[in-house]
Parts: C-alpha cells; structure tokens; sequence
C-alpha cells in the first residue's frame, strides 16, 4: 500500500470524488521522512485529514500531491519531540500483499499440425521454464500434438508486440467514460471543463496516472510526519480516531468483520439443580430476611429516581446552553451532511471549513482557498469584479452553518492574494475618505475602475445606465460611487436634463 | 447685423449644468460672464434681464430670446444659475443692478465706465470738438458717432461716464433744470 497521486485545485487543495469526504483537520508546516531518511522533496507540506484519507499538499511541486487511505495505515504512534527535533508522528502502512509482483505472461501458439490457435498463460517468463525438467506439457487442445519450443518462443513474442493493440479499445471506453458527468450523466464534449449541463466540474484528473507511486525506497512502509510547529496532540488524536473508524468501516464494507475470530465454544451447563432462583427460595428459610431486605433496597431506589429526575430536568433546562457551547464536529458532521442533501443555489466544494483548534492563520487560509474556488466555479468575477458585500452573501448563504462574521471574512479575502494569484481584493477609495473593497481578477493588471468609465465616456458620452450595460452590469451603487467622485473631481462633467442625466468627459473647463 | 457666432462650448450639454466641482464651476462661471459679455458687444445690448433676454426699444436684429436657453440642443440654464450668473457679473464690476433691491435687470458695461469716458475723450481730441459743446443725444445719436462704439449707448451709463470726466475736470455740464441737456470738454 502506497502513497497515490491527487489533483489539486487552482488554489492548492485536494479534488474529492466523493461527496461523503469531509475534512476533519488541516495542518500546515510538516516534513515527511521514510524510515530515517528525510525526503527532501516533501519538508513543507499541508496535510488534510478527511474521514476517509490522509492528503498532503505539496505546494513548492504542485504535482506532487499524494493521498493514502486511511484503512491502510496500519498503526500511528507518536513521537514527542526532543531539544531540537520536532515531534514527530510514525505511520505504518499495510504493507502490499504482494498483488503488484504476480504478472500473468500470456503466449498463444498455432498448432503445426491443425492450424488450431492456442492461449496459454503463465506465471512467469517462458525462457525461465527449463526445457529438460519438462515443465513445459503444453499440448494442441484440438488435436493433443505438443508444439516445439521454437513455435512457443515466436508466440510469446508475438503476444507481447500484440498487447499494445488491444489497448486502443480499452482507452476509448475510458475516454467517454471521462467524459461523462459524474453528477448528470450528461456525455460533455472532451474541451469541456466544467458540464454543460450542471456545471459540474469534469474531472481531467483521469488523464493522469494513478498508479502508485512511492515517495521514497521501495521496501519500507514506515512513514514519519514531522511537525514543525510542534502541535502534534491534536492531529494526532484526530487522526488516530479517524484511522480506527475507517479501518471498521473498511471491514464492514467487505464484510470481513470478525473474520479471523475463532468462536470460543461455550462452557457446559452444570447438570446439578439450580442453587438460586425461585426453585432454590422455596427451600430457604431466610425468605422472609430476603424479602425485608429487598424492600428497603426498592424504597432506596425510589427515593434515588426522584433525585434522578430532578437532575434531568437541571439538565434539560442546561441543554441549549450546552448545545451552544460544544459544536463539536460529529455534530458538524450530521449538520454537513444534512445542508449536502438540501440545495443551496451554490454549492461549496469539499464541504465547510470549521475552525477548530487548527492555527488561524491556516484556518483564514483555507477558507480563502476554498473561496477561490467559489469564485471560480461559480464565474463571479465574469464582470471583472464583484463587491466584497455580495460576495460574502453569496459565500455565507452556500455555507448556511458556521456562517462568518464580516470581519472575519474580510480578513480572510485578505489572504486571497497569498492563497493563490488568481484573484485579489481591491480597495477603491472615494471622497469622505469612505472606501469599499472589491474582489477582481489579478489578470487585469492594475485595475482601475475610474480608466474604464473614463475610457468609456471618451468614447461615448452616456448615462449610468448606459455605463452599467458597457461595464458588464456591475454593481450599479459602485458604479455611482466612481462617477460621483469623478464628478466631484472634475474629469467628469454633468448634464442635468429632463431625459436625466448625462455624463460627459470635461474637454472643456 | 450679422448673427453672432457662439463659441463651441455652447453646443455642450453640461455647460447647462451647473458642475459639482467647484474649480470646474468657477471656470465654467467665468466661461458665461465672457460669453454674456461678448454677446451684448456684439448685439450692442445695453440692458439684459435676469432670465438672459435683451430690454431693447428697438428689437431689429437684436434676438428676442433668452441668452441662456439653446434651442438647438434643447438646454436651459435653471433661474437661480442664472442669477448666479448676472450676480458674479455685477461683482466683477462688468454689469450694474438697474434696480439695486429688486435684481431684475443689469446695465451691461462690456467696457467699464473709465474706459467708455477715455473712450469719449479720445474721440473728442481726434474730432477736434475740444471746447465745443455737445448735447447729449449728439453723442449718443449723432451723425459723427455713428462707427464709434459708444453709438446708442445707455443714457444711464453715458451719464456715469461723465460724470467721471467732470470729477477730473475734463468736461463742463450744463444743465437746465438739474438736467443735463449739453458738455462741453476742456
């Protein structure tokens, strides 16, 4: 079992197939080691703990992403650190049961004597069978005629030369199997990025090879994380959660659950009369002791169930106050679950982002990459811009829980330009020292919303309503903004009319 | 008498507008009083109403309409611009309230007052009418004055600018009545 490729997205997280994925922890600054070896590659690494895989992205090689499942790590332990070594976590992987090694060689032979085509297969090479040990019995399966060794060698060679032709077939199957939409169904053109359909984002993940790939030496299935910032436990502690409940899930799937339990056969029943119950209490004398006995005991028990009950009314008045306070993540979990089955207008891909007790540097980050896919799956920025007040309506309302407060979310469109250089917040200043912030493509170098209405009114003068239609309706109170400072600047000058007003570059005072 | 020729700022929609900017506005401002006084130069309007129309006796060749309303491009100024206007024209010493508290009408002085008395002077010394007396509707009206340009002028203005040659001394009135019927320039 080993580490296998995963695709990222433009702004440096991992695709998910599956919608069941749900990321229960990040954690940034890590250093991968193979046994003792440090793998050089993989220093600064971003793990995402899922609850069905460990995904670490790599950002310094962006094609250098893995995942493993988490049933096939076979057991974590922890490393706490010592002077000037970070705490480190040890994973030991299941080691592969030897699938990779056991290749068929198929030879096909024409008998000389019937002309029948004949199909053998083999376990290993035909040059390694020893002709004198007569391993080899092959006979014609039409007429029983053993072939010679010569005609066996040419069929094996022609087998393998004939192995690429049957490929073709294979890839074209796959190949409208790609393009295929995993949401609709919809058979999307092959130049097709997202489905025509539902928008779905097609995944050309497939083009790239899945095999497995091995970070390091072949051999070893000891993997250590080191973490930089020394804040193992929490990751930890999740991850080995995690690891359990997917290696159950794992066998229950497969229904290998209790597969290697020897049942324990039962103890023999005594074949002597029972010495206690109803049969027994007829013959005692002590009855009535007992009896006198258990009565206290019951009026014990009554007065205990009404203290009981009291403390379960104390606790149910508590309950919304408790509630409010651990939004712990299996509730998150079932609240996820819950908003995937309804239908937002906009969904968010790989789920929410819930700060937990990750690093809020990290936790704006994230979400700030997640936002960057919001934007572009949704093609908000098409308009050269959208308002930082729209975007956080339209962000908070695909979130629908843990929704965030402005000044969070402000701080982490903040990050956006860090978190990838796609898109970028601007903020455009006007008279009164007022500003607003606005969120637009990086491409667009030095974006200046004043240029374009002034390029604009060169060309024509016109109205707001004009401008908004030139301008790709943008936000019309952003765009009044702009021409009001302009005007108030002087570079733009006013007709006031009965048809309303007009908007004309100052030629003249 | 030939139409007169607007500059091209006319035919501009937001000259029509008063600007928010208040340095675009003052050039703006400044852009109407020359214009206002070109206009009455050129239509020789002594008199001109707030709303931008001439008070003329005789209309011929003198346009009727108002100064601050282009039909060709369906723009007007609104009154209180207007006003604005004629009040900034007053305050650059280019115009007089006819009637100081009701602020209906101005004289127009597209040359001030000093220029139009060293205008009559010069006028006087090159005619060669120096001690000679002139009645006042000579020099309004007469023959003599015809290509100059103080040809019709406004009693009220003709007035104040001898009045100031009189304070330097250069003119003697003569009157009847407290009306001053004749000059005659020292």
């Amino acid at each position: 079992m080993t580490w296998k490729k995963v695709k990222a997205t433009q702004s440096g997280r991992p695709f998910f197939d599956d919608n069941d994925e749900v990321i229960v922890y990040i954690q940034d600054d890590i250093g991968i080691y193979q046994d003792n070896t440090k793998l050089d590659k993989f220093q600064n690494v971003r793990f995402y703990l899922t609850n069905k895989r460990l995904i670490f992205i790599n950002e310094p090689f962006p094609e250098e992403n893995y995942y493993i499942l988490l049933h096939e790590i076979q057991e974590v332990s922890l490393y706490q650190g010592f002077i000037n070594s970070s705490p480190k976590l040890i994973l030991d992987l299941v080691k592969a049961e030897g699938e990779e090694t056991k290749r068929m060689y198929r030879i096909s032979w024409i008998c000389t004597i019937c002309s029948f085509s004949n199909h053998v297969q083999l376990d290993k090479p035909l040059a390694k069978f020893n002709e004198a040990n007569n391993e080899i019995d092959f006979k014609c399966s039409m007429c029983g005629i053993k072939p010679e060794r010569s005609i066996l060698n040419d069929g094996s060679s022609k087998a393998d030369s004939s192995e690429p032709e049957s490929r073709p077939v294979e890839a074209k199957k796959a190949s409208k199997k790609k393009h295929r939409c995993p949401q609709c169904t919809f058979v999307n053109h092959p130049s097709m990025l997202n489905c025509e359909m539902c928008n779905f984002p097609l995944k050309d993940l497939d083009n790239f090879d899945d095999s497995d790939i091995l970070l390091g030496s072949k051999d070893s299935t000891i993997f250590k994380l080191s973490f930089h910032d020394r804040k193992v436990q929490p990751f930890s502690d999740k991850l080995q959660h995690y690891i359990e409940k997917s290696q159950h899930d794992f066998l229950k799937r497969f229904n290998r659950m209790n597969m290697n339990v020897v049942q324990q056969p039962a103890a023999p029943l005594s074949k002597e009369a029972p010495k206690k119950g109803i049969h027994d209490l007829e013959n005692n004398s002590s009855n009535f002791i007992d009896s006198s006995f258990l009565n206290d005991s019951l009026s014990g028990l009554g007065r205990l169930m009404r203290h009981a009950e009291k403390l379960i009314r104390l606790s149910e008045s508590m309950k919304p106050l408790m509630i409010n306070l651990h939004q712990c993540s299996h509730e998150n979990h079932q609240l996820i679950s819950l908003l995937k089955s309804s239908k937002p207008p906009h969904k968010l891909n790989n789920g929410i982002i819930v700060e937990s007790d990750t690093k809020k540097s990290l936790y704006h980050k994230e979400v700030a990459r997640q936002l960057v896919e919001f934007i572009l799956n949704y093609d908000l920025v098409q308009n050269d811009f959208i308002s930082l007040c729209e975007l956080y309506k339209l962000y908070n309302k695909s979130r629908g829980l843990n929704l965030l407060s402005p000044s969070t979310f402000k701080l982490i469109c903040e990050q956006l330009e860090n978190v990838n250089s796609i898109v970028k917040l601007y903020q455009i200043e006007y008279h009164n020292n007022n500003s607003f912030y606005i969120i637009s493509k990086t491409s667009s170098t030095n974006y200046n919303l004043t240029n374009k209405v002034n390029a604009l009114l060169e060309d024509n003068p016109s109205d707001l309503k004009q401008l908004q239609i030139a301008m790709n309706n943008c936000n019309f109170s952003i765009l009044k903004s702009v021409v009001d400072e302009l005007c108030s600047e002087g570079v733009i000058v006013l007709d006031q009319s009965i048809g309303g007003n007009v908007y004309y570059i100052n030629h003249y005072f | 008498m030939s139409s007169f020729e607007f500059p091209s700022i006319y035919n501009f929609p937001p000259f029509f507008t008063k600007q928010p900017n208040n340095s675009v506005w003052k050039s703006q401002l400044q852009q109407w009083t020359t214009l206002v006084l070109d206009y009455c130069k050129h239509y020789r309007i002594w008199r001109l109403s707030t709303t931008g129309t001439p008070i003329v006796e005789d209309t011929t060749g003198v346009p009727t309409d108002s100064l601050f309303t282009n039909s060709k491009i369906d723009r007007h100024l609104k009154p209180e611009v207007c006003q604005e206007i004629i009040a900034s024209l007053v305050d650059q010493g280019r115009a007089q309230w006819i009637d100081k508290t009701a602020q209906k009408s101005i004289l127009v002085l597209w040359y001030s007052i000093s220029e139009w008395s060293d205008l009559l002077l010069n006028w006087v010394d090159s005619t060669g009418q120096r001690g000679v007396v002139l009645t006042l509707y000579e020099i309004q009206h007469g023959n003599l004055t015809l290509s100059e340009e103080f040809h019709s002028i406004d009693e009220t203005t003709l007035a104040q600018a001898l009045e100031l040659l009189e304070k330097k001394g250069k003119v003697l009135m003569m009157k009847e009545n407290k009306n001053v019927v004749g000059v005659k320039f020292i």
